[in-house]
């Protein structure tokens, strides 16, 4: 456990070390603000665009489908190509820790990123909306957020249980990086084309946070969808583990 | 090693189990989405005539814009049209009636006795002959996939619950934070249109026949007077509601549908409007729309060039 625990701390501090890493939380403060100063550009022509109590689930869409899932990418095609093509894994590895500890000390770091971004988010969105909202339009209230946030948390972290185990078949960073980007936007196109695809695929399921905010949908879809998500999260962590376990390092 | 392999694979197992189960619940299960689809798409694919009671009302905070009230007749095989449409607006109400035959599409209002002819073009002219052609329209199997992805998770929204008669209901009903980005970004550049179209139409207008007793224009100013619903500022969709019965035949037999905005206006005012569309139908295939003869009336040709205007 303590093996884990010092693992996690080498990974995040590896990630914090990363300027693209800060790049990403910098973006994720701004593009709230930006929308804000788009809409105030906006005003000549279109009026004002209403900024209320739903600003930060509406944000969190953008998120959920482009923003995070590039952080991903980068970020996994740190953590495994790239540490196997500078040959630094087997430092991580000398140390006394598992290669279970290593592996999940790997994802758990994502995790954590990926908390952070959302959080990150979170306030300066609702910052805005308390700042620039009109006030007494909409009406969400804080608990259907956090709900919506949670839902969208356990969503990227299935997608990036996914991408990891896609991770292991590369020795590559940027080869990682294109193939990952290429197959999430094919994965995005082809329930346009193929009937049904959506309910198998992880990649339809970005927006699926909207369904936690709804008072209509069943309890019953809701267990289904969740449990879907965290086995495909499970299924995904452990391929990855068996294929991490036998690589050479 | 063994009990790694054991643990791992047991892991692997029950999880991909659990996924293909979850996943093909999702996949196989009824939704109310797929219900509303099957009975829009039996609707529409049987339908040969039916007689339409529609009702729209557009409220802002709570007092009544304009109203209009229309009962049609329609058949589709012969392409024909009768009906009454009732408007009560802010300048006061109008009645007319309207027939659409092979000379072309007939108006009168009530207030006179001329009646006006549009000759027909290729092109569906109006809400009434319309509705019904689009719902065929969209029914090849490949759109139908492309409208599945777009509406995506907003499937599951949609909840149908069986009748003990055999009738079904299916409701729909969004809030703000579950209105797509996309489509609650449309809202401020609809109302914006709006406006632009009003001030466009102004002028124009006087100039044009028979000073004001033209039925479409007093139709156009009776339900759209863009001037009182045009918000400025903070514009979007608080609510979108629909709900539809279905009979046991799997015709959509009544459907309602209810958008409500809010905004400000110019002076800052904070308006709710809300948008209301009530449409029932009944004796499908048993309707038989009535014709006018014109020989001995007063007839008014009016051409076709404002035509685009009023498709807006």
């Amino acid at each position: 456990m303590d093996g884990l625990r010092a693992g996690l701390k080498n990974e995040l501090l590896l990630m914090i070390y990363r300027k693209k890493t800060m790049f990403f939380f910098l973006v994720s403060v701004l593009i709230p603000v930006l929308f804000i100063l788009l809409f105030h550009a906006l005003h000549p022509i279109l009026g004002r665009i209403a900024v209320s109590p739903s600003y930060p689930v509406q944000m969190l869409e953008i998120y959920t489908v482009f923003l995070i899932p590039l952080f991903m990418f980068v970020e996994i095609a740190d953590l495994f190509p790239q540490e196997i093509s500078s040959r630094t894994l087997k430092l991580a590895l000398l140390r006394p820790i598992t290669r279970l500890g290593a592996y999940l000390a790997k994802f758990l770091a994502l995790g954590v990123a990926i908390g952070i971004l959302l959080l990150l988010l979170g306030t300066v969105s609702t910052l805005c909306n308390i700042l620039f909202g009109i006030p007494g339009t909409g009406n969400l209230d804080i608990f259907g957020l956090l709900k919506a946030y949670a839902a969208a948390f356990l969503s990227m972290l299935s997608l990036a249980a996914l991408f990891i185990f896609i991770a292991q078949f590369f020795r590559s960073a940027g080869g990682f990086l294109v193939f990952s980007i290429l197959l999430y936007t094919g994965a995005k196109a082809v329930p346009y084309f193929i009937n049904g695809f959506s309910f198998f695929s992880i990649t339809s399921y970005t927006d699926w946070y909207s369904l936690w905010l709804s008072h209509t949908v069943s309890t019953g879809r809701l267990v289904t969808t969740s449990l879907f998500l965290l086995s495909s999260l499970l299924m995904f962590l452990t391929i990855g583990y068996i294929l991490f376990d036998r690589k050479e390092v | 090693m063994k009990k790694k392999w054991l643990l791992s694979g047991s892991a692997i197992g029950i999880s991909g189990a659990i996924m293909l189960a979850t996943g093909l619940t999702a996949f196989a299960g009824t939704s109310g989405y797929e219900d509303y689809k099957a009975a829009l798409k039996n609707t529409a694919q049987n339908l040969e005539s039916v007689t339409v009671q529609a009702d729209a009302v557009l409220k802002d905070n709570g007092t009544l814009l304009s109203q209009a009230q229309s009962n049609l007749k329609a058949s589709l095989k012969n392409e024909a049209v009768s009906g009454t449409l009732k408007i009560n607006g802010k300048v006061g109400s109008q009645n007319i009636s309207l027939y659409r035959q092979p000379e072309g599409l007939v108006w009168k209002s009530d207030a006179s006795d001329i009646y006006y002819v549009k000759q027909d073009k290729a092109e569906k002219n109006d809400q009434e002959a319309g509705k019904v052609t689009k719902d065929a329209a969209w029914l090849s199997s490949q759109e139908e996939t492309v409208i599945d992805a777009l509406i995506g998770n907003l499937k599951n929204e949609f909840t149908s619950t069986s009748e003990s008669d055999g009738s079904k209901k299916i409701s729909l009903q969004l809030e703000s934070a579950q209105i797509p980005a996309v489509v609650q970004a449309l809202a401020p550049v609809a109302f914006k249109h709006l406006a632009y179209q009003s001030e466009w139409n102004r002028p124009g207008d006087s100039g044009t026949a028979a000073e004001g007793s033209d039925p479409e224009e007093l139709f156009q100013q009776g339900l759209l007077n863009a001037k009182d619903i045009a918000l400025t500022d903070g514009v979007q969709i608080q609510s979108i509601s629909l709900n539809a019965v279905v009979n046991p035949a799997n015709e959509i037999q009544s459907q309602q549908f209810d958008i409500t905005f809010t905004g400000q206006d110019a002076q800052g005012v904070a308006h709710t409007l809300t948008a209301s569309l009530d449409v029932q139908l009944s004796a499908f295939n048993g309707t038989t729309p009535d014709s006018i003869d014109l020989s001995g009336k007063q007839v008014q040709q009016l051409k076709d060039d404002h035509e685009g205007r009023h498709h807006e």
